[in-house]
Protein backbone atom coordinates (compact mmCIF):
# COMPACT_ATOMS: atom_id res chain seq x y z
CA UNK A 1 0.00 0.00 0.00
CA UNK A 2 1.44 3.53 -0.87
CA UNK A 3 0.85 6.10 1.16
CA UNK A 4 -0.77 9.58 0.39
CA UNK A 5 2.39 11.19 0.83
CA UNK A 6 3.85 9.02 -1.47
CA UNK A 7 0.99 9.35 -4.29
CA UNK A 8 1.36 13.30 -3.70
CA UNK A 9 4.90 13.34 -4.45
CA UNK A 10 4.26 10.99 -7.35
CA UNK A 11 1.71 12.97 -8.88
CA UNK A 12 3.34 15.66 -8.10
CA UNK A 13 6.84 14.71 -9.96
CA UNK A 14 4.30 12.85 -13.01
CA UNK A 15 3.39 16.62 -13.51
CA UNK A 16 6.71 18.21 -13.00
CA UNK A 17 5.90 20.43 -10.03
CA UNK A 18 8.53 18.56 -7.50
CA UNK A 19 11.93 21.45 -7.13
CA UNK A 20 15.14 19.64 -8.25
CA UNK A 21 16.03 18.30 -4.98
CA UNK A 22 12.53 16.91 -4.11
CA UNK A 23 12.67 15.22 -7.78
CA UNK A 24 15.92 13.42 -7.05
CA UNK A 25 15.02 12.55 -3.70
CA UNK A 26 11.32 10.66 -5.00
CA UNK A 27 13.66 9.29 -7.69
CA UNK A 28 15.62 7.61 -4.65
CA UNK A 29 12.70 6.39 -3.37
CA UNK A 30 11.28 4.97 -6.93
CA UNK A 31 14.48 2.86 -7.54
CA UNK A 32 13.50 0.72 -4.84
CA UNK A 33 10.20 0.39 -4.84
CA UNK A 34 8.27 -1.47 -7.44
CA UNK A 35 4.81 -0.64 -6.11
CA UNK A 36 5.72 3.24 -6.31
CA UNK A 37 7.26 2.83 -9.56
CA UNK A 38 3.77 1.21 -10.98
CA UNK A 39 1.53 3.82 -9.57
CA UNK A 40 3.44 6.25 -11.21
CA UNK A 41 3.38 5.00 -14.22
CA UNK A 42 -0.10 5.45 -13.49
CA UNK A 43 0.50 9.49 -13.09
CA UNK A 44 2.58 9.26 -16.18
CA UNK A 45 -0.38 7.95 -17.86
CA UNK A 46 -3.04 10.39 -16.63
CA UNK A 47 -0.43 13.32 -17.93
CA UNK A 48 0.14 11.79 -21.22
CA UNK A 49 -3.93 12.28 -21.64
CA UNK A 50 -3.95 15.68 -20.06
CA UNK A 51 -1.40 16.43 -23.38
CA UNK A 52 -4.26 15.65 -25.23
CA UNK A 53 -6.86 17.99 -23.59
CA UNK A 54 -5.50 21.02 -25.77
CA UNK A 55 -6.88 22.99 -28.60
CA UNK A 56 -5.85 21.01 -32.24
CA UNK A 57 -3.38 22.99 -33.58
CA UNK A 58 -1.33 21.77 -36.91
CA UNK A 59 2.74 22.34 -37.15
CA UNK A 60 3.59 24.01 -40.86
CA UNK A 61 4.41 21.64 -43.66
CA UNK A 62 8.31 22.60 -43.70
CA UNK A 63 8.80 21.56 -40.08
CA UNK A 64 8.79 17.79 -41.08
CA UNK A 65 11.50 18.22 -44.10
CA UNK A 66 13.74 21.03 -41.49
CA UNK A 67 13.21 18.22 -38.54
CA UNK A 68 14.60 15.30 -41.73
CA UNK A 69 17.00 17.52 -42.53
CA UNK A 70 18.53 18.53 -38.93
CA UNK A 71 18.68 14.20 -38.32
CA UNK A 72 20.67 14.27 -41.76
CA UNK A 73 23.30 16.43 -40.96
CA UNK A 74 26.39 13.56 -40.27
CA UNK A 75 27.05 13.20 -36.81
CA UNK A 76 29.81 15.15 -35.11
CA UNK A 77 33.01 12.50 -35.29
CA UNK A 78 34.70 14.04 -32.18
CA UNK A 79 37.83 12.78 -34.19
CA UNK A 80 41.12 14.87 -32.96
CA UNK A 81 44.04 14.42 -35.59
CA UNK A 82 47.06 14.32 -33.83
CA UNK A 83 50.63 15.62 -34.61
CA UNK A 84 53.27 12.52 -35.37
CA UNK A 85 55.39 12.95 -32.54
CA UNK A 86 51.90 12.87 -30.45
CA UNK A 87 50.57 9.49 -32.38
CA UNK A 88 53.85 7.74 -31.01
CA UNK A 89 52.79 8.73 -27.34
CA UNK A 90 48.67 8.16 -28.14
CA UNK A 91 49.88 4.81 -29.91
CA UNK A 92 52.33 3.71 -26.50
CA UNK A 93 49.08 5.16 -24.37
CA UNK A 94 46.15 4.08 -26.42
CA UNK A 95 46.15 0.52 -25.07
CA UNK A 96 46.05 1.56 -21.34
CA UNK A 97 43.79 4.69 -22.03
CA UNK A 98 41.06 1.79 -23.54
CA UNK A 99 41.95 -0.53 -20.97
CA UNK A 100 40.60 2.40 -18.63
CA UNK A 101 37.59 2.73 -20.39
CA UNK A 102 37.05 -1.16 -20.05
CA UNK A 103 37.77 -1.06 -16.56
CA UNK A 104 35.02 1.48 -16.04
CA UNK A 105 32.35 -0.33 -17.96
CA UNK A 106 33.73 -3.66 -16.39
CA UNK A 107 32.94 -2.58 -13.35
CA UNK A 108 29.34 -1.27 -14.33
CA UNK A 109 28.87 -3.95 -16.03
CA UNK A 110 29.41 -5.98 -13.39
CA UNK A 111 27.38 -4.19 -11.25
CA UNK A 112 24.56 -4.10 -13.43
CA UNK A 113 24.53 -8.14 -13.28
CA UNK A 114 24.48 -7.88 -9.66
CA UNK A 115 21.45 -5.51 -9.59
CA UNK A 116 17.89 -7.47 -10.59
CA UNK A 117 15.70 -4.68 -9.77
CA UNK A 118 14.61 -1.53 -12.09
CA UNK A 119 17.89 -2.49 -13.77
CA UNK A 120 17.48 -0.10 -17.00
CA UNK A 121 16.73 3.00 -15.18
CA UNK A 122 20.37 2.17 -12.97
CA UNK A 123 22.09 1.65 -16.07
CA UNK A 124 21.14 4.95 -17.75
CA UNK A 125 22.40 6.85 -14.91
CA UNK A 126 25.74 4.91 -14.47
CA UNK A 127 25.69 5.55 -18.92
CA UNK A 128 25.21 9.07 -18.12
CA UNK A 129 28.05 8.44 -15.97
CA UNK A 130 30.45 6.33 -18.05
CA UNK A 131 30.07 9.52 -20.82
CA UNK A 132 30.89 11.63 -18.29
CA UNK A 133 34.46 9.57 -17.66
CA UNK A 134 34.93 8.97 -21.20
CA UNK A 135 34.49 12.79 -21.99
CA UNK A 136 37.14 13.74 -19.36
CA UNK A 137 39.41 11.14 -21.34
CA UNK A 138 38.93 12.39 -24.05
CA UNK A 139 39.36 16.20 -23.05
CA UNK A 140 42.93 14.81 -22.21
CA UNK A 141 43.21 13.12 -25.41
CA UNK A 142 43.69 9.93 -24.29
CA UNK A 143 41.10 8.34 -26.14
CA UNK A 144 40.85 10.61 -29.02
CA UNK A 145 41.17 8.09 -32.09
CA UNK A 146 38.99 6.03 -31.04
CA UNK A 147 34.77 6.40 -31.18
CA UNK A 148 32.44 5.43 -28.53
CA UNK A 149 29.16 3.91 -28.38
CA UNK A 150 26.80 3.23 -25.80
CA UNK A 151 23.94 0.65 -26.51
CA UNK A 152 21.04 -0.22 -24.47
CA UNK A 153 18.59 -2.82 -24.61
CA UNK A 154 15.77 -2.63 -26.81
CA UNK A 155 13.86 -5.72 -24.97
CA UNK A 156 11.70 -5.85 -22.38
CA UNK A 157 12.49 -9.30 -21.48
CA UNK A 158 16.62 -8.25 -20.95
CA UNK A 159 16.18 -4.83 -19.96
CA UNK A 160 19.60 -5.17 -18.24
CA UNK A 161 21.69 -5.81 -21.13
CA UNK A 162 23.81 -2.79 -22.22
CA UNK A 163 27.32 -2.83 -24.56
CA UNK A 164 29.90 -0.29 -25.20
CA UNK A 165 31.75 -0.33 -28.96
CA UNK A 166 34.65 1.21 -28.98
CA UNK A 167 35.82 1.47 -32.52
CA UNK A 168 38.98 2.96 -34.22
CA UNK A 169 38.36 4.19 -37.63
CA UNK A 170 41.78 4.53 -38.65
CA UNK A 171 42.18 0.76 -38.12
CA UNK A 172 39.06 -0.12 -39.08
CA UNK A 173 38.01 -2.89 -36.34
CA UNK A 174 36.64 -2.36 -32.87
CA UNK A 175 36.04 -4.32 -29.54
CA UNK A 176 32.17 -5.08 -28.49
CA UNK A 177 31.87 -5.06 -24.66
CA UNK A 178 28.46 -7.05 -23.49
CA UNK A 179 26.76 -7.58 -20.60
CA UNK A 180 23.51 -9.19 -19.83
CA UNK A 181 22.32 -10.51 -22.87
CA UNK A 182 20.41 -13.20 -22.96
CA UNK A 183 21.92 -16.69 -23.92
CA UNK A 184 21.54 -18.19 -26.99
CA UNK A 185 19.91 -20.81 -28.20
CA UNK A 186 21.96 -23.70 -30.20
CA UNK A 187 20.49 -22.16 -33.82
CA UNK A 188 20.87 -18.42 -33.26
CA UNK A 189 23.73 -15.93 -32.78
CA UNK A 190 23.72 -12.53 -31.77
CA UNK A 191 24.76 -10.24 -35.06
CA UNK A 192 26.53 -6.73 -34.87
CA UNK A 193 25.55 -3.90 -37.58
CA UNK A 194 27.48 -0.60 -38.45
CA UNK A 195 25.49 1.96 -39.36
CA UNK A 196 27.19 4.47 -41.25
CA UNK A 197 24.64 7.38 -42.70
CA UNK A 198 26.34 6.91 -46.29
CA UNK A 199 25.81 3.52 -47.19
CA UNK A 200 22.04 2.27 -47.78
CA UNK A 201 22.10 -1.12 -45.48
CA UNK A 202 23.87 -1.72 -42.34
CA UNK A 203 27.16 -3.23 -42.38
CA UNK A 204 28.03 -6.55 -40.88
CA UNK A 205 30.54 -6.77 -38.09
CA UNK A 206 30.12 -10.39 -37.52
CA UNK A 207 28.31 -12.89 -34.80
CA UNK A 208 28.80 -13.48 -31.53
CA UNK A 209 27.43 -15.06 -28.54
CA UNK A 210 27.70 -14.77 -24.86
CA UNK A 211 28.49 -16.52 -21.89
CA UNK A 212 26.45 -18.16 -19.29
CA UNK A 213 26.18 -14.82 -17.50
CA UNK A 214 25.48 -12.83 -20.77
CA UNK A 215 29.01 -11.40 -20.90
CA UNK A 216 31.28 -11.11 -24.02
CA UNK A 217 34.19 -9.66 -24.94
CA UNK A 218 33.87 -9.05 -28.85
CA UNK A 219 36.64 -8.19 -31.47
CA UNK A 220 34.95 -6.85 -34.67
CA UNK A 221 35.99 -5.84 -38.45
CA UNK A 222 32.80 -4.75 -40.62
CA UNK A 223 32.70 -6.67 -44.10
CA UNK A 224 33.11 -3.79 -45.66
CA UNK A 225 34.87 -0.31 -45.30
CA UNK A 226 32.86 2.33 -43.44
CA UNK A 227 33.53 6.07 -43.19
CA UNK A 228 31.49 7.39 -41.35
CA UNK A 229 30.27 5.26 -38.00
CA UNK A 230 26.76 7.17 -36.54
CA UNK A 231 25.40 3.66 -34.92
CA UNK A 232 26.22 0.41 -33.41
CA UNK A 233 23.43 -2.07 -33.62
CA UNK A 234 22.92 -6.04 -32.40
CA UNK A 235 21.04 -8.09 -34.28
CA UNK A 236 19.56 -11.80 -32.93
CA UNK A 237 19.92 -13.83 -36.01
CA UNK A 238 20.25 -17.11 -37.01
CA UNK A 239 23.75 -19.61 -36.69
CA UNK A 240 26.02 -17.89 -38.55
CA UNK A 241 24.74 -14.50 -39.20
CA UNK A 242 22.81 -12.84 -42.51
CA UNK A 243 24.14 -10.54 -45.32
CA UNK A 244 21.11 -8.12 -44.10
CA UNK A 245 19.24 -8.03 -40.85
CA UNK A 246 15.82 -10.03 -40.42
CA UNK A 247 15.79 -10.58 -37.22
CA UNK A 248 14.73 -8.05 -33.90
CA UNK A 249 17.07 -5.88 -32.87
CA UNK A 250 18.33 -6.52 -29.28
CA UNK A 251 20.80 -3.62 -28.39
CA UNK A 252 20.95 -0.38 -30.11
CA UNK A 253 23.45 3.05 -29.34
CA UNK A 254 24.78 6.28 -31.58
CA UNK A 255 28.51 7.14 -31.34
CA UNK A 256 29.16 9.60 -28.65
CA UNK B 1 2.49 -4.72 -35.54
CA UNK B 2 -0.12 -3.20 -36.82
CA UNK B 3 -2.53 -0.99 -35.90
CA UNK B 4 -5.99 -0.94 -36.46
CA UNK B 5 -7.58 2.54 -37.12
CA UNK B 6 -9.48 2.45 -33.88
CA UNK B 7 -6.10 2.37 -31.79
CA UNK B 8 -5.92 5.55 -30.03
CA UNK B 9 -2.30 7.09 -29.81
CA UNK B 10 -2.63 6.16 -25.81
CA UNK B 11 -3.72 2.44 -26.31
CA UNK B 12 -1.64 -0.14 -25.19
CA UNK B 13 -1.63 -0.99 -28.96
CA UNK B 14 -0.52 1.99 -30.19
CA UNK B 15 2.16 1.69 -27.35
CA UNK B 16 3.80 -1.56 -28.72
CA UNK B 17 3.80 0.04 -32.30
CA UNK B 18 5.05 3.13 -31.38
CA UNK B 19 7.91 1.30 -29.10
CA UNK B 20 8.42 -0.84 -32.37
CA UNK B 21 8.86 2.67 -34.38
CA UNK B 22 11.37 3.60 -31.75
CA UNK B 23 13.91 0.41 -32.05
CA UNK B 24 13.65 1.25 -35.85
CA UNK B 25 14.48 5.12 -35.28
CA UNK B 26 17.30 3.90 -32.89
CA UNK B 27 19.31 1.90 -35.44
CA UNK B 28 18.86 4.71 -37.74
CA UNK B 29 16.21 4.02 -39.45
CA UNK B 30 14.86 7.08 -41.17
CA UNK B 31 11.89 5.83 -42.52
CA UNK B 32 10.29 4.65 -38.68
CA UNK B 33 11.60 7.95 -37.62
CA UNK B 34 9.51 9.92 -40.44
CA UNK B 35 6.47 7.49 -39.29
CA UNK B 36 6.85 8.45 -35.97
CA UNK B 37 6.97 11.97 -36.45
CA UNK B 38 3.53 11.42 -38.89
CA UNK B 39 2.06 9.63 -35.67
CA UNK B 40 2.86 12.27 -32.87
CA UNK B 41 3.92 15.66 -34.46
CA UNK B 42 0.20 17.16 -34.58
CA UNK B 43 -0.63 16.13 -30.77
CA UNK B 44 2.79 17.32 -29.25
CA UNK B 45 2.61 20.51 -31.09
CA UNK B 46 -0.63 21.12 -30.09
CA UNK B 47 0.31 20.66 -26.62
CA UNK B 48 3.98 22.75 -27.14
CA UNK B 49 1.59 25.75 -28.25
CA UNK B 50 -0.77 25.31 -25.01
CA UNK B 51 2.68 26.01 -23.53
CA UNK B 52 4.63 28.36 -25.18
CA UNK B 53 1.85 30.43 -26.95
CA UNK B 54 2.76 31.29 -30.42
CA UNK B 55 3.94 28.82 -33.42
CA UNK B 56 6.79 29.66 -33.83
CA UNK B 57 7.84 28.59 -30.62
CA UNK B 58 5.76 25.91 -30.78
CA UNK B 59 7.88 24.99 -33.88
CA UNK B 60 11.53 24.66 -32.30
CA UNK B 61 10.03 22.98 -29.32
CA UNK B 62 8.66 20.38 -31.61
CA UNK B 63 11.90 20.04 -33.55
CA UNK B 64 14.80 20.03 -30.57
CA UNK B 65 12.30 16.94 -29.25
CA UNK B 66 11.92 15.02 -32.44
CA UNK B 67 16.14 15.64 -32.70
CA UNK B 68 16.31 14.38 -29.40
CA UNK B 69 14.10 11.56 -29.88
CA UNK B 70 16.22 10.61 -33.51
CA UNK B 71 19.20 10.74 -30.66
CA UNK B 72 17.80 9.40 -27.52
CA UNK B 73 15.45 6.56 -28.92
CA UNK B 74 17.92 3.35 -28.17
CA UNK B 75 17.23 4.83 -24.26
CA UNK B 76 13.58 4.71 -24.20
CA UNK B 77 12.80 1.74 -21.98
CA UNK B 78 9.47 0.60 -22.90
CA UNK B 79 8.92 -0.84 -19.00
CA UNK B 80 9.23 2.46 -17.76
CA UNK B 81 6.13 4.25 -19.63
CA UNK B 82 4.43 4.74 -23.67
CA UNK B 83 6.07 6.17 -26.23
CA UNK B 84 4.06 9.06 -26.17
CA UNK B 85 4.45 9.85 -22.77
CA UNK B 86 7.88 9.90 -23.10
CA UNK B 87 7.55 12.30 -26.03
CA UNK B 88 5.10 14.20 -23.83
CA UNK B 89 7.33 14.56 -21.31
CA UNK B 90 9.91 15.80 -23.40
CA UNK B 91 8.04 18.28 -25.10
CA UNK B 92 6.93 19.65 -21.37
CA UNK B 93 10.35 20.16 -20.21
CA UNK B 94 11.36 22.24 -23.27
CA UNK B 95 8.30 23.94 -23.27
CA UNK B 96 8.69 24.52 -20.08
CA UNK B 97 12.18 26.28 -20.40
CA UNK B 98 11.01 28.05 -22.81
CA UNK B 99 7.94 29.40 -21.11
CA UNK B 100 10.53 30.08 -18.17
CA UNK B 101 12.32 32.84 -20.36
CA UNK B 102 8.99 34.58 -21.17
CA UNK B 103 6.59 36.69 -19.88
CA UNK B 104 3.90 34.40 -21.18
CA UNK B 105 4.00 32.12 -18.14
CA UNK B 106 2.50 34.81 -16.12
CA UNK B 107 -0.61 34.96 -17.93
CA UNK B 108 -1.05 31.42 -18.00
CA UNK B 109 -1.20 31.40 -14.73
CA UNK B 110 -3.43 33.98 -14.41
CA UNK B 111 -5.47 31.82 -17.23
CA UNK B 112 -5.65 28.84 -14.99
CA UNK B 113 -6.50 30.66 -11.72
CA UNK B 114 -9.59 32.23 -13.39
CA UNK B 115 -10.93 29.33 -15.45
CA UNK B 116 -14.19 28.01 -15.23
CA UNK B 117 -14.15 24.04 -16.25
CA UNK B 118 -17.28 23.75 -17.55
CA UNK B 119 -17.27 26.72 -20.14
CA UNK B 120 -13.92 25.91 -21.29
CA UNK B 121 -14.91 24.72 -24.42
CA UNK B 122 -11.80 22.64 -26.16
CA UNK B 123 -11.41 21.81 -29.91
CA UNK B 124 -9.92 18.34 -29.89
CA UNK B 125 -10.23 15.47 -31.47
CA UNK B 126 -8.81 16.01 -34.74
CA UNK B 127 -5.03 14.96 -34.11
CA UNK B 128 -5.97 12.13 -31.75
CA UNK B 129 -9.46 10.29 -32.45
CA UNK B 130 -12.70 12.17 -31.36
CA UNK B 131 -13.76 9.28 -29.09
CA UNK B 132 -10.54 9.76 -27.17
CA UNK B 133 -11.02 13.35 -26.87
CA UNK B 134 -14.42 13.38 -25.30
CA UNK B 135 -13.20 10.86 -22.87
CA UNK B 136 -10.12 13.25 -21.96
CA UNK B 137 -12.00 16.15 -22.19
CA UNK B 138 -15.40 14.85 -19.91
CA UNK B 139 -12.97 13.58 -17.44
CA UNK B 140 -11.07 16.79 -17.00
CA UNK B 141 -14.20 19.02 -17.14
CA UNK B 142 -15.85 16.61 -14.09
CA UNK B 143 -13.10 17.61 -12.12
CA UNK B 144 -13.52 20.29 -9.03
CA UNK B 145 -12.08 23.99 -10.04
CA UNK B 146 -9.79 23.64 -7.55
CA UNK B 147 -8.23 20.61 -8.54
CA UNK B 148 -8.15 20.90 -11.68
CA UNK B 149 -6.63 24.64 -11.37
CA UNK B 150 -3.76 23.26 -9.35
CA UNK B 151 -3.35 20.43 -11.89
CA UNK B 152 -2.72 23.15 -14.87
CA UNK B 153 -1.06 25.62 -12.94
CA UNK B 154 1.63 22.82 -12.44
CA UNK B 155 1.60 20.86 -15.70
CA UNK B 156 1.13 23.55 -18.22
CA UNK B 157 2.55 26.82 -15.98
CA UNK B 158 5.49 24.78 -14.93
CA UNK B 159 5.02 25.68 -11.85
CA UNK B 160 6.14 23.70 -8.36
CA UNK B 161 3.70 23.11 -5.86
CA UNK B 162 5.34 25.44 -3.86
CA UNK B 163 4.79 28.26 -6.41
CA UNK B 164 1.39 26.89 -7.00
CA UNK B 165 0.64 27.39 -3.00
CA UNK B 166 1.81 31.19 -2.66
CA UNK B 167 0.27 32.15 -5.66
CA UNK B 168 -3.13 31.54 -4.47
CA UNK B 169 -2.67 31.40 -1.11
CA UNK B 170 -3.41 28.05 0.41
CA UNK B 171 -1.67 25.95 2.68
CA UNK B 172 1.13 23.75 0.67
CA UNK B 173 -0.38 20.52 2.11
CA UNK B 174 -3.84 21.40 0.38
CA UNK B 175 -2.09 22.15 -2.71
CA UNK B 176 -0.77 18.85 -2.77
CA UNK B 177 -3.71 16.64 -1.72
CA UNK B 178 -5.97 18.89 -4.30
CA UNK B 179 -3.22 17.59 -7.31
CA UNK B 180 -3.31 13.88 -5.49
CA UNK B 181 -6.99 13.76 -5.28
CA UNK B 182 -7.51 15.20 -8.92
CA UNK B 183 -4.54 13.02 -10.47
CA UNK B 184 -6.50 9.88 -8.64
CA UNK B 185 -9.73 11.01 -10.18
CA UNK B 186 -8.47 11.25 -13.60
CA UNK B 187 -6.64 8.25 -13.55
CA UNK B 188 -9.50 6.26 -12.32
CA UNK B 189 -12.08 7.69 -15.52
CA UNK B 190 -9.61 7.50 -17.71
CA UNK B 191 -8.86 3.87 -17.15
CA UNK B 192 -10.62 2.12 -19.64
CA UNK B 193 -9.12 4.74 -21.88
CA UNK B 194 -5.59 4.05 -21.17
Amino acid sequence: MISEQLQELAALHALGALTPEEARDFETQLSRDAELRAFYASMQNVTGSLALNVKDAVPSAQLKNRIMAAIAEPVPQKVVSLPHTERNFFAIFLPWAVAACFAVVGGILTLENEKAAFANRQANKKIIMLESAIDDLKAKDHVSQVQIAMMSSLLENSPKAVAVSVWDAEKQDGVLVVSGLAPLPADKDYQLWVVDPKIANPVDAGVFSVDDKGAVHFHFKPKSSVSGVGTFAVSLEKKGGVPKAEGPMVLAGHVM
Amino acid sequence: MRMSPNDTIISDAAAQADAELLARVASGDRDAFAALYDRFSKPLFSFALRIVGNPADAEDVLQEVFVQLWEKAGQFDPSQGKPFTWSVTMTRNKAIDRLRSSQRRNRLVEEATLADPASDVVETGKAIGTDEATRIRTAVNTLPADQRQAIEMAFFGGLTHHQIAEKIREPLGTIKARIRRGMLKLRDTLEGAL
